[in-house]
């Protein structure tokens, strides 16, 4: 007779895991058009199937997607990934690149008080935009772009959110290098390497998700020989 | 870990400390750490995590563990009858060591990062001194109550530590009426208290009959520490977290035979 042990008289509860908000903040404006709207549309499918197959981003992760072309749009509300649908993108219209990340912003901080509210711990959230081109909503020094930068570089000091900004083909890399927060050049995008680019978003998402306390997520190098990105001086 | 003797109103204390299915995975050793002692009318556990983040953290927790319950203990025999202001300066001088330790190997403090929970149990009840994450649940005639939760850190992969400069400010000192006290790190915390609308919870269903089946295992002549790895081997328990998992139990004896 073998005697009882503890797990089999206490009862475990199953665990409360904290949750990541992530949001994509998509170029769908008309430059967008063709290969490179089909190759974002295959990369968001790539980023799903991947991060289903992993266990704990899949109890974690929580994606919502942005695009801003024909207007701004919340094309995906946060949603846990088991259940994320990726979306079927489709280009057109300009490039309001200000309001959109505006909006992702303001999205991290209401998902983050819906967190608090319900009582479920959470990591610091990620915003991730990719842009072909540059804003036509804002130039430097108008009100919207004081709003952004004040927005983007506020939040990333005040360690509301990590912020990352990826250029494609044409984009104004300029113009991301302002935006962008201090210290995080934005990335250029090799020639065909959107899917590697979103198996390293996958790779690093699944890495946040399953980091511990005070750790520094080292993230795999986008900008190596062998990485989707090049660093645009 | 001093045993003790199991006899009716003297207390007893166990507990263990196992690596997590990552620390497991990358073959890093347990990163925290406990210790405990027994004395005439009181006891001490601490437990503490040593950042992964930090190069010497389980170090740091190895340190801050063994030097704040020595501390303690002394201060306790010596006649301090103020356990509040006992648990500060322990806490306090297991920083210290921790520091002469970095400088005599010639590092940063920071590079021993480790969180800290001090807890004492008297006749006038329990005392936690805490910083950083982790929890402490008290039993009191079998009634689960919170004595500390995590502290507040915005983000789930924060934390306050001991060895920051502004440690004592982030230092959270509580009491309550006890007979029993666990403490977890954050690896295993969530089997002790739940989320629920917001707040804290104990949870009863797993501190209740934890302390019950520990006090009476004594009875039947087990060992406490290895009864309490095994738990937290468990793939139960593994699923709470990757992260190193400590629990460390003190209670009064009933001295009821099962």
């Amino acid at each position: 007779m073998g005697l009882e042990k503890l797990e089999d008289i206490v009862d475990i509860p199953y665990p409360q895991h904290p949750h990541c908000a992530t949001v994509l903040v998509l170029d769908t404006s008309a430059s967008m058009s063709g290969n490179k709207i089909a190759e974002l549309n295959e990369g968001l499918r790539i980023l799903t199937d991947e991060l289903k197959e992993d266990d704990l981003a899949v109890k974690r992760i929580d994606l919502a997607v942005i695009t801003f072309g024909k207007g701004v749009e919340l094309v995906r509300p946060f949603t846990g990934i088991s259940a994320f649908d990726p979306p079927e993108l489709s280009a057109g219209g300009y490039t309001p690149m200000g309001q959109a990340i505006l909006e992702a912003v303001r999205l991290v901080e209401e998902r983050k008080a819906e967190y608090r509210t319900i009582g479920t711990d959470y990591y610091r959230p990620w915003i991730f935009l990719i842009t072909d081109g540059q804003p036509t909503d804002m130039r430097k020094g108008d009100e919207i772009w004081e709003k952004v930068i004040e927005a983007v570089h506020g939040g990333e000091r005040d360690h509301k959110f990590l912020f990352w900004a990826l250029g494609v083909d044409q984009a104004n890399m300029t113009v991301l290098r302002e935006i962008s927060p201090p210290g995080r050049t934005p990335l250029m995008l090799k020639e065909a390497k959107w899917a590697e680019m979103f198996l390293w978003l996958s790779k690093s998402l699944s890495q946040i998700s399953d980091s511990r306390i005070g750790e520094q997520i080292s993230l795999e190098n986008p900008v190596g020989p062998e990485g989707w990105g090049v660093i645009q001086l | 870990m001093p045993a003790g003797h199991a006899r009716p109103g003297s207390y007893f204390a166990c507990g263990a400390s196992v690596a997590g299915t990552r620390h497991i995975r990358d073959q890093i050793p347990c990163e925290d750490a406990w210790a405990g002692v027994i004395l005439p009318g009181a006891l001490i556990i601490a437990v503490a995590d040593g950042l992964s983040s930090a190069e010497h953290g389980g170090k740091g927790a190895d340190i801050a563990v063994s030097s704040s319950v020595k501390n303690a203990a002394d201060g306790y025999k010596a006649g301090e009858p103020d356990i509040a202001a006992l648990i500060r300066s322990a806490m306090s001088a297991g920083r210290e060591d921790i520091d002469d330790h970095a400088l005599s190997e010639g590092l940063d403090i920071s590079s021993f990062a480790t969180t800290l929970l001090l807890a004492f149990l008297t006749p006038d009840g329990a005392f936690c001194g805490h910083i950083g994450d982790g929890a402490c649940v008290t039993l009191s005639e079998g009634e689960p109550s919170l004595l500390s939760v995590p502290g507040t850190a915005e983000y789930a992969n924060e934390t306050a530590v001991l060895t920051a400069q502004n440690w004592e400010s982030q230092c959270r000192i509580s009491h309550r009426a006890a007979d029993a006290i666990i403490c977890a790190t954050d690896g295993c915390q969530g089997a002790l208290i739940r989320r629920e609308d917001g707040a804290y919870i104990p949870y009863s269903p797993f501190v209740v009959p934890l302390v019950r089946s520990l006090d009476q295992y004594i009875h039947e002549g087990r060992d406490l520490n290895t009864e309490v790895a095994d738990l937290l081997s468990s793939s139960r328990m593994r699923a709470l977290s990757s992260d190193d998992m400590t629990l460390a139990v003190g209670f009064s004896l009933s001295g009821e035979p099962f």
